[in-house]
């Protein structure tokens, strides 16, 4: 179990769960990209003679819900919401939650100390509660929604960055830095960020997942995206009353959001073993 | 015999990385088990009392007072080590559980090493081991957590841990080494009394030659995961035939009493060439020849043991402190 | 261990000050007149005026902001706009619910990974060990709220064993509330149990790595025994950092099964709340629920503290310098 057999065996193979996570995560991928030009009727297309039909009914390969609209244009239409809403809350977050970090390790320890008790307070917050807020003040609505996830993801990035931004700052090449008159937000761009950026791009894709997950729990709440946006948690609110004689409506979408966040999950794990295989060494020979 | 080892094998995956063909600790004997790190001697030691991770295999035969303890279960080997033998570990403060008091983890090996016992007894077994190994002192110990205590005081506590079950076999791993000078002392006295009032068989395992000299009757050195050469300390110490016991010897400054340290003064140590390969990647033959300075061709070839006349055995091709005639009935 | 408590009550009231006033100049400064949203676009300046009057709504920010936490101090939290209950009353009546919920969901998935998780760490190497990796992906991914809607159309509809949507009070009949918590606790548990499991697997992998636990099956201890004895007690301090840390997971979960069960909790008071435009309601309830977040976080500060020796003797120095 030496060293150099655990690196050349590992080096060049992606692992198996980057692969499997990023095969189902070009599925969905794929159904939201699609769903701009085709998808098998139209979004809104009510048809209550076919309404509540069984899935395998013919041109409804996952059956109709309470209107007749086709259900597997709905989640195809749900997966562009989803990514959608994950992508632009998570990039929004992103700039902030950097800067924030950064802000909190640029200051003294007395500022440090201050600043971690308010990022690890935001950090305790849930982001539904974030998102129930924000839909009293500024209505229901994507809006609100991706708001409240990026306004949740800001102390996560932050803190996610100040432990090992802080291990960073301790080397003695940055010290050298220092002795060269650089100032420290130099340090902190040019030293710091390049070397924890593994981390965040791990981060970022757990993020994606998260929100796909709040996305769902705020639309299935009323909250999130509402008619005629198709979102899988809100086919998940209607189809509820129909739980007893239309199981597909709710089967389908829960399927769809919990393998795009499974999807998410796998490629953010197969990312981390990816660049750190020392970690994944250490946990194969425990 | 207290212990008795034959043909001792332990595999980590494929490699075979200890073979002991033989070793023997009688009631009461003291036997020091001496290598660098990486000669096998820890696990050989922590095979004895199936303390191994479980891959670990383990092939051969060790017999505790004609029982033989290769291939049990873990449940009847844990019964035998908790009642006839005791372990003293390396590094007090790891070996100790942080979160748990002083007194539970004494009364902890007593409740299993003795079993069946009641609670009465059990709480004045601990004192009385709290007495034993010189804690008594010690305000408040057992309401202590480890963290609490100096150095010598959590080996002390490992010793009482060990010693609970009033065990055949003592296995102390190095007791010493993660201590001051000053404390080795006392840990060292109180091992050598234990052995010796309670006729208690030790398994003393060093790397280092002044503390296996003071402590054991006999001595076996380890390397490559295999024996080179045992004996009396006196006459292994002293008169070393493998070239690797005289390695370590050069390389050891605190082997000498203090009258004869003074001719060490001046004379510099001689550090061995190299280092200990990985497990695995030993040299075929003789495991030693590539940092030996005596190597010969015939070192290619694993030399068999040979065992002189006041039962002092080595396998070396080119032995140290041998007469030419008896050289010569090593090579034919 | 005073320093540790001082310092965590210092923490507490700060930061319930600060996310009070979060929460009020969220609704406030982005929720445009109430009184208007109330009786609509088109409604007379007149009775806009005269509602924003009566609810207290013509004086300045501070001073609403004030009053409300003074009668928040006073456990009074006024009356909501449209049904003019006492907020205060239907929260106290509702926050039983929510708890009951988050802490068997707590007790539970806590319980559950410390099996499942140092099962995994012990066999590593296996596939047992495997598998229980890829269920903690599974239930890492699976929504809460899909879990719960599933568990209503198998239990409830199909098989008929347990109901849904019909909450009864532990004061009314300990089975009933039992039979109807049954199913949301399981459901909420499952995010909670794959996250705790995760880390009770590394915990374990290094709690297993540790030369104490060679010394305990020294003493006669199986592996297996020195796991459940030295190994769990170890591991579970890890247990209550992450715990602390999903205290949100665990709230924002129970919002949205009191929804899917119909649960008269809290979360199920601020999402009916959001629809009719009652901004004191959620304000109030908003802030109990972070209130609850806080002190869940104050109490496992403390218990960190009391339960790893090294930790309180660390705290005792440092109050001495």
């Amino acid at each position: 179990m030496s060293d150099s057999a655990t690196r050349s065996g590992n080096r060049r193979r992606l692992p198996v769960a980057l692969r499997v996570g990023a095969a189902l995560l070009s599925v969905f991928v794929g159904m939201a990209l699609v769903s701009l030009v085709w998808t098998p009727s139209s979004s809104e297309g009510i048809d209550v003679a076919a309404r509540l039909a069984p899935p395998g009914s013919e041109g409804h390969i996952l059956g109709t819900d309470r209107l007749g609209r086709d259900v597997l244009t709905q989640i195809m239409s749900g997966a562009r919401n989803s990514l959608m809403v994950s992508v632009v809350a998570t990039l929004a977050a992103l700039i902030p939650g950097l800067a924030l970090g950064l802000l909190v390790v640029a200051g003294s320890s007395r500022w440090q100390f201050v600043m971690s008790r308010v990022v690890d307070l935001g950090v305790a917050l849930p982001g539904i509660l974030v998102a129930l807020v924000l839909a009293t003040a500024i209505g229901p609505g994507n809006v609100a929604a991706m708001a409240a996830i990026a306004v949740w993801f800001v102390p996560i990035l932050a803190r996610l960055m100040i432990g090992p931004a802080r291990q960073i700052l301790a080397y003695d090449y940055v010290e050298a830095a220092y002795a060269y008159g650089r100032s420290r937000w130099f340090v902190l761009m040019r030293h710091v960020l390049p070397n924890i950026r593994s981390l965040i791009i791990v981060q970022v894709t757990i993020m994606f997942s998260l929100a796909i997950n709040v996305e769902a729990a705020l639309s299935y709440l009323g909250v999130g995206a509402q008619r005629p946006t198709p979102s899988w948690g809100r086919m998940l609110y209607e189809g509820q009353p129909f739980i007893q004689d239309a199981p597909h409506l709710m089967i389908y979408p829960g399927l769809a959001i919990t393998l795009t966040v499974l999807a998410y999950n796998l490629v953010g794990d197969g990312m981390r073993t990816w660049f750190d295989p020392q970690q994944k060494a250490k946990a194969v020979a425990r | 015999m207290t212990l008795s080892i034959r043909d001792l094998a332990i595999q980590i995956g494929t490699d075979r990385v200890v073979h002991v063909d033989a070793l023997d600790v009688p009631a009461g004997g003291r036997l020091g088990l001496v290598g660098e790190s990486g000669s096998g001697k820890t696990l050989t030691a922590m095979s004895i009392a199936g303390l191994l991770a479980p891959e670990i295999r383990v092939n051969g035969s060790v017999q505790l007072d004609g029982r033989e303890l290769v291939g049990r279960a873990d449940r009847s080997m844990a019964r035998i080590r908790g009642a006839e033998i005791g372990v003293v570990f390396q590094d007090p403060l790891r070996a100790l559980n942080p979160m748990m008091r002083i007194g539970r983890q004494i009364a902890e090996a007593v409740r299993l090493g003795n079993r069946p016992i009641s609670g009465a007894e059990i709480r004045s077994r601990v004192v009385e081991l709290v007495d034993q190994v010189g804690l008594s002192g010690v305000e408040g110990v057992t309401r202590r957590y480890p963290h609490q205590l100096s150095g010598g005081q959590r080996q002390r506590t490992l010793i009482a841990v060990a010693i609970a079950s009033r065990p055949k076999l003592l296995i102390a791993d190095e007791p010493t080494t993660a201590l001051d000078v000053t404390v080795q002392e006392g840990i060292l006295d109180l091992l050598l009394e234990l052995s010796t009032t309670r006729r208690m068989a030790l398994l003393f395992v060093s790397h280092d030659l002044g503390v296996v000299r003071r402590v054991s009757e006999r001595v076996a050195v380890m390397y490559g995961g295999r024996l080179v050469e045992t004996g009396t300390a006196r006459s292994v110490l002293e008169r070393s035939h493998h070239r690797y016991t005289e390695a370590l010897i050069a390389a050891s400054p605190w082997l000498t009493g203090p009258t004869e340290r003074a001719e060490l003064i001046g004379r510099p140590l001689d550090a061995i060439p190299g280092s200990v390969p990985e497990f695995g990647q030993f040299p075929e033959g003789c495991g030693f020849r590539d940092r030996c300075t005596h190597a010969i061709d015939r070192c290619a070839e694993r030399p068999p043991a040979t065992t002189t006349s006041d039962d002092h055995t080595f396998t070396c091709w080119n032995p140290a402190h041998m007469r030419e005639a008896d050289l010569h009935d090593i090579r034919t | 261990m005073l320093r540790l408590l001082l310092r965590s009550t210092v923490t507490l009231v700060l930061s319930a000050l600060g996310g009070s006033l979060v929460i009020f100049l969220l609704l406030r400064a982005l929720g445009g007149d109430i009184a208007t949203s109330i009786l609509g676009v088109s409604a007379d300046p007149a009775s806009v005026a005269a509602l924003g009057a009566e609810l207290g709504l013509d004086r300045p920010w501070a001073v609403q902001y004030l009053d409300w936490l003074a009668g928040f101090a006073q456990g009074d939290l006024g009356r909501s706009y449209g049904l003019r209950y006492d907020i205060a009353e239907v929260i106290g009546n509702r926050i039983g619910v929510t708890l009951s919920l988050a802490f068997f969901a707590m007790v539970i998935a806590a319980a559950l990974a410390l099996f499942f998780g140092s099962y995994s760490a012990i066999n590593a190497h296996r596939r047992r060990g495997g598998l229980v990796s890829a269920a903690t992906q599974l239930g890492l991914a699976v929504p809460t709220f899909w879990v719960g809607l599933m568990m209503i159309s198998v239990f409830s509809i199909q098989l008929g064993w347990l109901p849904s949507g019909e909450y009864v009070p532990w004061t009314e009949s300990l089975w009933g509330a039992v039979r109807s918590l049954l199913m949301p606790v399981l459901a909420l548990s499952i995010p909670l149990t794959a996250i705790f499991t995760r880390y009770v697997r590394s915990a374990m992998l290094d709690v297993l790595e540790e030369d104490f636990m060679r010394t305990a099956r020294a003493k006669g201890r199986t592996l297996h025994g020195a796991i459940g004895v030295h190994g769990i007690r170890n591991a579970s301090i890890s247990l209550v950092t992450v715990g602390v840390m999903q205290l949100g997971v665990l709230i924002a979960g129970t919002v949205v099964i009191e929804r899917v069960f119909s649960l008269p909790g809290l979360g199920d008071l601020v999402v009916s709340a959001i629809g009719s435009r009652e901004v004191l309601v959620v304000q109030s309830t908003v802030f109990v629920i972070l209130l609850i977040i806080l002190c869940l976080n104050f109490l496992m500060d403390i218990s960190y503290g009391l339960l790893d020796p090294r930790i309180r003797d660390a705290e005792r120095e440092a109050s001495h310098v």
